[in-house]
């Protein structure tokens, strides 16, 4: 075989994405596949590979959503990766100056901070000691864009949340649990609630989040109290969380 | 006695440095008279969340009930934070009279 053609398996590990999104690209040509051998598999091109890959980095989201869709446990790139809690701390107080640098949001840019500290902080200690594989979190913003992107490889909203409410079985269950009530005497647990204290915030002010763990996904829009819970087909690693603000 | 949040950074948000700070102040807590008003000042905090306010502030609320004051401020982040453990914990920390928003 061509040494430049990689098989639909290894061009989805290095997209970060399924075999059915390479076939659904194969079909409407986003991402041409190369038909060959006797049963005419698909074949991609190493270099039409690695320029979307290239493409694909270039989007916070995507590159986050690739790390923790992956099955294969890798470290996100450096400028993106707090392995510990104290490199999120010192990359967070960096990132806090930033938004107060646009006019509009400087009366209340530390809401911002605040949504993102409770987001990442809550992967830390819900985690910790407990990393299934990689541990730490995925902190990436683009200012330009207004958006914040937090990902973790940790156990996601589901398994954190059986331990004290066992009788949640779906990913979307608990994500509502999450986002809504107010879970108090978490014994031995002290942690929790921070979730519903970001749905509060995006009640009454111009940030959006979209959420995702398991195979579920929650929208908050902006100055709404509005929860907009789906089921996925596809699963994710850990959580997940995608913040816009205006 | 007068705890300035400052002097523990600008950048309050996480559970085990609130902890974290609770443990360091000890020592100074000790000072406090029995009788002693205690009182919250948040000026000069950037970002504050409610995780570092439940390790911190929750406790001295429920240790100096009666003489525990926090002071006002602008900052929304403040603001909403206290609300919020107020709202969770079914507690409320008595402010100045100046402090009159509880939006």
């Amino acid at each position: 075989m061509d040494h430049n053609l990689i098989t639909i398996q290894e061009a989805a590990e290095k997209l970060g994405i399924s075999l059915q999104t390479l076939r659904r690209w194969d079909t409407n040509g986003k991402l041409k596949a190369i038909r060959s051998g006797p049963y005419s598999h698909r074949y991609y091109k190493r270099e039409d590979v690695e320029k979307v890959a290239a493409q694909y980095s270039k989007n916070l989201f995507h590159e986050a959503q690739s790390w923790v869709t992956t099955p294969k446990p890798i470290e996100p790139a450096p400028h993106v990766y707090c392995p510990n809690s104290g490199i999120f701390q010192a990359r967070i107080s960096n990132f806090e100056t930033q938004p107060a640098k646009i006019p509009h949001l400087q009366t209340w840019c530390s809401l911002i901070i605040a949504v993102t500290g409770e987001i990442g902080n809550n992967s830390f200690d819900h985690n910790l000691g407990n990393w299934p594989d990689i541990p730490g979190i995925f902190f990436g913003y683009d200012l330009a864009k207004k958006h914040i992107v937090l990902a973790d490889r940790g156990q996601g909203i589901l398994k954190t949340l059986k331990r004290v409410r066992q009788e949640l079985q779906t990913h979307t269950e608990a994500l509502k649990v999450a986002f809504t009530e107010i879970i108090s005497g978490r014994s031995p647990e002290s942690r929790g609630n921070g979730l519903k204290f970001i749905r509060q915030i995006i009640s009454t002010y111009d940030i959006s989040l979209r959420f995702l763990s398991g195979n579920a996904q929650v929208n908050l829009r902006k100055r709404s109290e509005k929860l907009l819970i789906q089921q996925k087909s596809r699963s994710i690693h850990g959580c997940l969380a995608f913040i816009t603000f205006s | 006695m007068l705890i300035q949040l400052k002097k523990f950074g600008t950048t309050l948000l996480s559970r085990q440095a609130g902890k974290e700070a609770l443990a360091a102040y000890e020592p100074t807590l000790r000072e406090i008279k029995n009788t002693e008003t205690v009182e919250i000042d948040f000026e000069g905090v950037n970002t504050f969340a409610p995780s570092w306010a439940d390790e911190f502030l929750t406790p001295l609320l429920k240790r100096y009930e009666g003489r525990f004051k926090v002071r006002p401020s602008n900052n929304p982040a403040v603001r909403v934070t206290i609300n919020f453990l107020e709202k969770i914990h079914h507690i409320s920390f008595p402010r100045e009279r100046l402090y009159l928003d509880k939006s």
